[in-house]
């Protein structure tokens, strides 16, 4: 285990330089030239030029890559071209939100699902069973920018019960979360479901039963432990999952997160903020994928990890 | 069974769309403009430009199954493949493909089909290159997990003792014994190309206007939500259902094919 | 300066705020000025949702300005209600031969960092303007500057070397704003204007977050308000945060579900609607602004002006307005809006009807014409399919998407591209496009003309690529014109030939400035020669 964890962390660092290798190539193959976006349209071609030299533009792309790379990791990540602030600046502001908005929805989903997905297994093929999964799939099948659309309707603008953008206080969390939580919730839902529904039919969780230990404590304690370790397994991936979502949810509830954040900078061709979020984002899916492994080991100490599966 | 019904039905209306469309997609008609459901001839209503929106919605059916097919197809190609190759391999091979496979199948879809439609630029075949260029890794999870299985099994060691090419085997023996679980798997890449497809579309990065893309529907549709509900409800319908429809036929499929997987 | 106003590019609207004419019937309700009577109030935070993003708040270094840039400086020179150029921070005076003027500095005004202003922060806002190498965007209009010189602290001379009508016009713009030179020297130029400002404004900056919110607050120290302003001393309002919402849709919802008190440009499927509420305040205005469509008149067959000629004629302006617009805009014949009457020719209304029987006749003659049957007509022997960028912003795209049906009805078949901002930029710069769909906001119509005309803008202002010398001449003699009576019979010059004749560009509509305002918001009268909304007389009731 100690050795598989070392051999999953010394991939890391390469896997790192890789997607930001990747993000600046990508980055640069976008027809829009960065020293245009940074004098403006009514530049003379003199200035421009000027602009290409800061910039470095007129270097080799492996120097660029490489210059870019030593500035990162001395905490330089550069200026947005269109706001002028710092990048690091930027996502110091725009993160937290983003992890309060991703962690208030996972947590939703979690404590949503679970019992869900148990009440549906344990009365399997009744009414209940049959609702529960319903909503499930409906959950699943919804997009989320429609759903999003669909509650501000309702809630902010038809009852004015909750606000429909911005951020501020626990009521501008509610329909957000929602919106980005309820497919997890789904998922989520489903997967407990069919987790306890295959632990009831494991030969020990049989033989618990014929030894006469009462149905519930069976449920419970017996089954819900080994059903919610496959669960708990998937929570890295979701969180990676979460923080793409939070892309849409963000811009249609205008919350201040690094979602918005680098779909503005996307659409915007704000170079220096993609390049930077996407290699954080990179380096949160690595992490979120490696504490899902470990999760998963932790969780079943059947499974045995050895360097090369 | 539900789910064989959507799916078949939008179909047959993908199919036979020039016949069951009332008017041409793009015919802009602006004088009836924002005109209510159930007005004579246009059943579901018009939109901002007059046109009929039950006609875009049954010509928006062929574009969602159309990208879906083009998606899952070649993602299936790149997924399998390489899915193979690293479970039959194994090793150092399979050691960076599964690092690989990883890293794809944890990364948010939406954000890198974002990244790929910003290099290539805008339009329906940048969004399908974008999709399937991220999307293969669920297969090639669920078919590196099968070939390791499958590679220790007795009739596979007993093909290599027979000293029969890899190439062969893997025709032979691996890929017949992987068709369920990939079945299932396609069901459910086509419920999400679709709502890649209409996520880009929404924020009009996919298909270009007039195309009728249910995604570019819901964001016009946006606009006038108040004055006029049915712009944005029936496309978000259409997409609901055709997604419902892919996973239900998944979920049947699995419980047919495979009864042992998991989500 | 920007991207909108000179290039006819899109949409960032409020970049620069209308001097706009509020015409007699024009929604302004009395409701509004009567309230304004009651006694104000001190304190609040004003909620203001705005549809551009704000960026650096820097004239010298940016491409467009925000609204917040209105309170956080002042400029030497401002405009009345009526129209008049009356002082600001300064008194001025002018030789007869227009060569000398004065600039005398009102005493006792002082930076947000408490330094006074004297007559050296504004020899260095001339130097840096009229720097040749410089970015600022309108240099062009100070070219003539020859000689800065500052006789005494409060005075300024500046020189020039032929008569400008212009200046007074540019000198009362945001992008005049006048900056204390030490703090931008120690800031330098791009940390200025984004981490900190120093300005002489009502409002000093306290946070920005770019993405999030901008949040000015009150200048306590404030007493050289313009003249006009009721309310002679410090605001009334604590602070002003503005947040920006992309789409029309999220700002109307924002402001209906009571996060905003005022924004700008409401979704106009919504504006009927918001007009039966009582919570709020509907006022719109017409605005110098002009939606239309560019060709470019380099690419073939493009470059045969019978083909635009046939476009113009395909254009059909009534059902835009009534079913795009539900209503709030009016019809263009001209790039120059008719609310400025002396500047605007109103023959241009009668140029290229709506006619589809002339506009294949034009394209028939230019050799257009639909051999195959297929309703569309071919060039060198295939179906011609001219490409048509648009911006990704709503009514740009529903613009273009008619146009492509209009077009369609003389046998064009249009392919539409829509792009973000940036890369339509990049893509009309390199020529690669066949029509555009774009729009200005400016003041300043005459200067647009020049900007989109004259062959020495092409690529960058001049999107349409036009080429002509009698335009140039035109243009030229407009630069040099001395009176503005001479400006605006060469901008009347020039409407004939660019609409009467060489449809380089085809104007389609002139949009309506509208604001959605909370009923708690008082003292607010949308001054029709304000850059942005003033807000030095805005108070909230309790």
């Amino acid at each position: 285990m100690t050795r598989y964890l070392i051999h999953r962390s010394l991939f890391l660092l390469p896997m790192m330089l890789v997607i930001s290798a990747l993000v600046f190539v990508a980055m640069r193959m976008i027809p829009v030239d960065p020293a245009e976006l940074v004098v403006g349209p009514y530049a003379t071609a003199e200035q421009r030029e000027l602009a290409r030299q800061k910039l470095g533009l007129d270097k080799p792309i492996i120097a660029q890559y490489g210059i870019y790379l030593l500035n990162a990791l001395q905490g330089d990540l550069g200026r947005s071209f269109k706001s002028g602030k710092e990048v690091t600046a930027l996502i110091a502001d725009t993160l937290p939100n983003t992890l309060l908005l991703g962690s208030v929805a996972l947590t939703f989903a979690y404590l949503l699902a679970i019992p869900m997905g148990v009440l549906a297994a344990i009365r399997q093929n009744t009414l209940i069973d049959q609702g529960a999964m319903t909503i499930a799939l409906i959950g699943i099948s919804v997009p989320n920018f429609w759903l999003g659309l669909l509650l501000i309707l309702t809630f902010a603008v038809g009852l004015r019960w909750l606000p429909a953008t911005g951020s501020g206080t626990w009521a501008h969390l509610v329909l957000p979360s929602i919106t980005l939580g309820l497919q997890y919730t789904a998922i989520v839902a489903r997967m407990t479901r069919s987790s306890v529904l295959e632990v009831l039919r494991q030969d020990y969780v049989r033989a618990l039963h014929a030894k006469g230990l009462e149905r519930r404590k069976v449920v419970y304690v017996h089954a819900l432990k080994n059903a919610v370790i496959p669960i708990i397994s998937l929570m890295g991936l979701h969180i990676s999952a979460v923080v793409g979502g939070s892309v849409i949810v963000e811009t249609i509830f205008a919350w201040p997160g690094t979602g918005q954040l680098l779909i503005n900078s996307i659409i915007g061709r704000d170079f220096p903020v993609v390049q930077a979020v996407l290699t954080l984002l990179g380096a949160t899916v690595l992490l979120a994928n490696l504490l899902a492994d470990v999760l998963y080991t932790l969780a079943d100490p059947r499974i045995k990890y050895s360097a090369h599966r | 069974m539900i789910g064989i019904v959507i799916i078949v039905t939008l179909c047959i209306v993908a199919a036979f769309a020039p016949t069951l469309a009332l008017h041409p997609f793009a015919e802009q008609d602006l004088m009836r403009s924002l005109e209510r459901p159930l007005t004579p001839g246009h059943p579901l209503g018009t939109d901002v430009f007059g046109r009929d929106i039950y006609s875009r919605i049954v010509w928006g059916a062929r574009v969602s199954l159309q990208v879906g097919l083009m998606v899952t197809s070649v993602s299936m190609a790149i997924g399998i493949l390489i899915g193979c190759i690293s479970g039959f391999y194994g090793g150092r091979v399979d050691l960076v493909l599964s690092n690989l496979i990883n890293l794809v199948w944890g990364f948010p879809l939406i954000l890198v089909a974002l990244l790929f439609v910003t290099v290539i630029g805008p339009g329906l075949t940048g969004a399908m290159i974008a999709t399937g260029l991220v999307i293969w890794s669920g297969f090639a999870r669920i078919v590196r997990g099968e070939v390791l299985a499958l590679r220790s099994r007795e009739f596979v060691v007993a093909a290599q003792a027979l000293g029969r090419g890899n190439l062969w085997i893997i025709f032979r023996h691996i890929l017949p014994n992987i068709i369920g679980p990939v079945l299932v798997i396609a069901s459910f890449t086509m419920a999400v190309a679709v709502i890649i497809e209409t996520s880009l579309s929404f924020l009009g990065l996919g298909a270009q206007p007039p195309t009728p893309s249910w995604g570019s529907m819901l964001n016009e549709g946006r606009a006038v939500l108040y004055r006029a509900w049915w712009l944005a409800t029936f496309p978000g319908i259409a997409i609901a259902l055709l997604v419902l429809g892919f996973n239900l036929l998944g979920d049947g499929l699995r419980d047919v094919l495979d009864p042992r997987m998991r989500d | 300066m920007s991207s909108n106003k000179r290039t006819g590019r899109i949409s960032r609207r409020n970049f620069i705020k209308s001097v706009a004419v509020i015409t007699g019937s024009a929604a302004l309700p009395g409701a509004a000025l009567r309230r304004a009577q009651a006694q104000p109030v001190r304190g609040g935070t004003l909620r203001y949702g705005l549809s551009a993003e704000p960026r650096r708040m820097n004239q010298l270094n940016t491409t467009w300005m925000t609204d917040a840039t209105q309170h956080l400086y002042d400029r030497l020179v401002t405009r009345s209600p009526d129209g008049k150029y009356v002082p600001h921070l300064a008194e001025w005076s002018v030789t007869d031969d227009q060569l000398t003027w004065t600039f005398k500095l009102k005493p006792n005004v002082k930076f947000h960092s408490g330094e006074p202003l004297t007559s050296e922060a504004i020899k260095w806002w001339f130097e840096q303007a009229r720097d040749p190498k410089g970015f600022y965007g309108f240099k062009g209009s100070y070219a003539g500057v020859r000689e800065i010189t500052t006789p005494d602290p409060l005075t300024t001379v500046v020189k020039t070397e032929y008569p400008s009508a212009g200046l007074l016009f540019i000198l009362y713009t945001v992008y005049s704003s006048i900056h204390n030179p030490k703090t931008y020297d120690k800031l330098g130029k791009d940390a200025y204007g984004v981490n900190s400002v120093d300005g002489t404004g009502a409002f000093k900056l306290k946070e920005f977050t770019p993405g999030n919110r901008l949040i000015i607050e009150r200048n306590d120290d404030y007493k050289w308000a313009p003249p006009f302003a009721a309310n002679q001393g410090a605001a009334y309002l604590d602070s002003i945060v503005y947040r920006h919402f992309a789409d029309d849709a999220s700002r109307t919802a924002a402001i209906e579900a009571g996060d905003m008190d005022i924004i700008v440009q409401p979704n106009l499927a919504d504006v009927d609607r918001l007009k039966q509420n009582a919570n709020f305040t509907v006022i719109s205005k017409p605005m110098p602004a002009t939606r239309t469509v560019f060709f470019n008149s380099e690419a073939k067959p493009w470059s045969d002006k019978r083909v635009r000629q046939a476009m113009a004629h395909a254009i059909q302006r009534g059902p835009i307005i009534d079913r795009l617009l539900f209503g709030h805009g009016v019809a263009a014949h001209s790039v120059v809006p008719p609310m400025f009457k002396e500047m605007f020719l109103a023959d241009t209304a009668t140029y290229f009807p709506y006619d589809i029987r002339k506009g294949k006749e034009l394209l028939a003659a230019a050799g257009l014409e639909d051999k195959d049957g297929d309703g569309f007509v071919e060039f060198e022997g295939k179906v011609w399919e001219p490409e048509m960028l648009v911006a990704a912003v709503s009514e740009l795209n529903q613009l273009a998407q008619v146009v492509q049906a209009q077009a369609g009805r003389i046998g064009i078949k249009i392919k539409i591209t829509q792009l973000d901002a940036e890369s339509v930029n990049a893509r009309t710069l390199s020529g690669n496009f066949g029509i555009l769909t774009g729009f200005y906001l400016w003041d300043g119509p005459d200067t647009i003309l020049d900007w989109w005309m004259h062959s020495g803008n092409i690529p960058s202002t001049n999107r349409s690529r036009t080429r002509d010398p009698q335009v140039d001449a035109v243009i030229e003699r407009m630069r040099r014109a001395g009176t503005m009576e001479a400006r605006n019979g060469a901008t009347l010059d020039l409407q004939k030939i660019l609409h009467g004749d060489l449809a380089t560009v085809i104007p389609v509509y002139h949009p309506l400035d509208t604001y959605v305002i909370s009923k708690k918001v008082q003292g607010y009268t949308p001054n029709p020669y304000t850059l942005y909304p003033r807000m030095h007389d805005v108070w909230l009731t309790r």
